[in-house]
């Protein structure tokens, strides 16, 4: 008798989030004739690749009570130096260990500034997204870069046990994270800093190191998601990811990782970026006008939201009574 | 006289204030089409609509609240107002309609965060999110020109020498000020922004003080939207995105801290002339727009660099 309840409570106690997208995903399965078809499902998949990888850094990022702004920026820039150096000569491979340092240079500096400088997350990313972006556009006049190489076709099209490639990619940034975030000391340390970063102090930790390495981390992260990015599109765009490091933030909000308690799960970013990027390639399969889509998004994201916060709230209480 | 002044050397807007003179000295110096009368009207002009968004901002920023929904209600407010001016609405009516829009947006957010509270954080993306893509609903992917000239009159026109937008910025600034360092409400604002627990143990109205807050903010950014509105003569669903992350911008370069208690409007109008400033002036050297950003970036993170720094040689000679 025990048992049938426990799994029914264990059920309960999922996040709303989890229930937001099954929901949507029986709306869809119903309206959508071949939903499940495997070429939907992939689509789903490698469209959700970017956001993903930008999301994880995000969650990491959030957990230190801070925010990067400068995500999408890094991924603007990182596909225009990118191709850019592919036109000068300069080899593929090696062009892309370069613009990958080069973002995370960029994640170093902001991890200086906000640990050393002591200032908002919120401000010293917006500046550098400023400074970032800024670059990105100089040095392509606005424009969009190109080359061809079958490098790109081969990254975006190869399919590993039916799953394009970028998505493995994005599994292996998610099993890297993962055994980073909570079974490794700077793992560890992320935590603490946005549960008690005084107490860390006192046990002789460095905050300013974990700062730099985490936004480092994350600048990384913003690198891998430019490649890719660029492969798919298979030019360097200077604007393609603008806003991409708000959807991020929104997956991870969505995920259930909180602003201010420093807690929360890299499994809860997962269903965050699926919920919106889901709820964005129904709408549009769907056939639902454009113009329509970011309102109806923005508020069905806001009413994830609050059915969060509300649940953590009183949930435990719910909970009691059941009891 | 001598105790006001040490008391503004002691403020957290001083060193903004010294980085504005600096930057208008230099600027002055390299540039003598600056120095021109008609140039410093171009500039109040440029940063009326910056400094009104900044203003009600201001407030939400006091109470350590952040409101991202700026940008995009001022942009919604102004197509609405735009589509109503052409569905021949009288102006009066469509002003109302304009305000009370932004009551509601205010109402909203303020319900968000104090009633469900919500990170605002998080709330007023959201809100942002939507109100983005409610201006792309009504206007229905189109842009709206030529609006009747009594409208536009409050973009470009002058009252004696002043253009009206500045006369209508400087009277917003003052009721905020007034608000906020003469009334109780102001009081509340920044006793919850420096310590929320001290201020709700000392009955503070907590929720009422942040729902007058965030309607303040979205109030201002409904005039905003309408003065943008009546000085592109046009109104675009993306004319307001650019003012969202540049409005958080001008306030905390005005010295105003994103932990809320510590600021003043004073120190906004700074943060706001600082940034027209320097648009004005790359604008004039003719440097690209897209170098611009990079400019003021640079300033951005040395500001606020600069005014962490202080605060913490401050605490040092505490200790």
């Amino acid at each position: 008798m025990k048992n049938k309840w426990g799994f029914l409570r264990s059920v309960q106690k999922l996040p709303p989030v989890v229930w937001m997208l099954a929901m949507l995903v029986i709306i869809f399965s119903i309206t959508i004739p071949d939903y499940f078809a495997w070429s939907n499902i992939t689509n789903i998949l490698i469209q959700s690749v970017p956001i993903l990888i930008l999301a994880f850094a995000q969650t990491l990022v959030i957990l230190t009570q801070g925010v990067d702004l400068s995500l999408g920026a890094q991924v603007n820039f990182c596909t225009v130096i990118w191709i850019l150096m592919a036109n000068s000569g300069i080899p593929l491979l090696a062009g892309a260990v370069i613009s990958i340092a080069a973002t995370v240079m960029i994640g170093i500096v902001n991890g200086v500034i906000i640990g050393n400088g002591r200032i908002s997350p919120f401000i010293a990313t917006l500046g550098t997204q400023y400074i970032t972006n800024g670059f990105t556009l100089l040095i392509t006049a606005g424009a969009s870069v190109y080359f061809s190489s079958y490098i790109f076709l081969f990254v975006s099209e190869t399919k590993i046990l039916f799953l394009p490639l970028p998505v493995w990619i994005a599994a292996a940034v998610f099993g890297v994270t993962w055994v980073m975030l909570y079974r490794t000391k700077f793992g560890t340390n992320i935590i603490g800093l946005g549960g008690n970063s005084e107490a860390l102090t006192l046990a002789g930790i460095s905050i300013n190191k974990s700062l730099i390495k985490t936004y480092a981390y994350a600048g990384l992260l913003a690198g891998i998601a430019g490649l890719i990015t660029a492969c798919r599109v298979e030019s360097g765009q200077p604007t393609v990811a603008i806003g991409w490091e708000f959807e991020a933030m929104a997956a991870v909000l969505l995920g259930g990782t909180s602003l201010i308690e420093g807690k929360g799960s890299l499994v809860g970013t997962i269903f965050g970026v699926f919920l919106i990027k889901i709820l964005q390639n129904g709408l549009n399969v769907e056939g639902v006008n454009a113009l329509y889509q970011n309102a109806l998004i923005g508020s069905i994201v806001l009413t994830a939201i609050i059915l969060d916060c509300c649940a953590r709230r009183y949930g435990k209480n719910w909970r009691n009574a059941y009891e | 006289m001598n105790k006001k002044l040490q008391e503004f050397r002691n403020s957290s807007s001083f060193y903004s204030f010294i980085g504005l003179c600096a930057l208008v000295v230099l600027c002055s110096l390299i540039s003598s089409n600056f120095r021109s009368l008609d140039n410093v009207i171009t500039i109040l002009r440029q940063a009326s609509v910056l400094l009104i968004l900044s203003t009600g901002l201001t407030a939400v920023l006091l109470t350590g609240e952040i409101d991202l929904s700026v940008g995009a209600t001022s942009g919604l407010i102004g197509c609405l107002c735009a589509q109503l001016l052409k569905a021949e609405f009288p102006i009066p009516v469509v002003f109302l309609i304009g305000i009370g829009m932004g009551v509601i947006f205010g109402c909203f957010n303020g319900f968000l965060v104090g009633t469900i509270k919500l990170p605002s954080f998080v709330a007023t993306y959201a809100t942002n999110w939507v109100a983005s893509g409610l201006a792309i609903m009504v206007m229905n992917g189109a842009v709206i020109y030529n609006l009747p000239k009594g409208f536009t009159w409050l973009g470009t026109g002058y009252i004696a020498i002043f253009p009206v937008v500045v006369v209508i910025a400087a009277i917003i600034v003052l009721i905020a000020y007034v608000l906020l360092q003469r009334t109780t409400f102001g009081r509340d604002v920044y006793s919850l922004g420096s310590n929320a627990d001290a201020a709700r143990y000392s009955a503070v109205p907590v929720k009422r003080t942040l729902f007058l807050t965030f309607v303040m903010c979205s109030v201002c950014a409904a005039i905003a939207g309408l003065l943008m509105t009546a000085r592109l003569n046009a109104a675009d669903t993306a004319m307001g995105d650019a003012y969202g992350l540049q409005t958080v911008a001008a306030v905390v370069i005005g010295g105003t801290s994103m932990l809320g208690g510590e600021g003043s409007i004073s120190g906004t109008i700074i943060g706001a002339l600082i940034l027209t400033v320097l648009v004005n002036i790359m604008n004039l050297l003719g440097i690209s727009s897209y170098a611009q950003p990079i400019v003021a970036g640079f300033v951005i993170i040395a500001m606020v660099l600069f005014d962490a720094y202080k605060r913490f040689a401050k605490e040092k000679s505490i200790i």
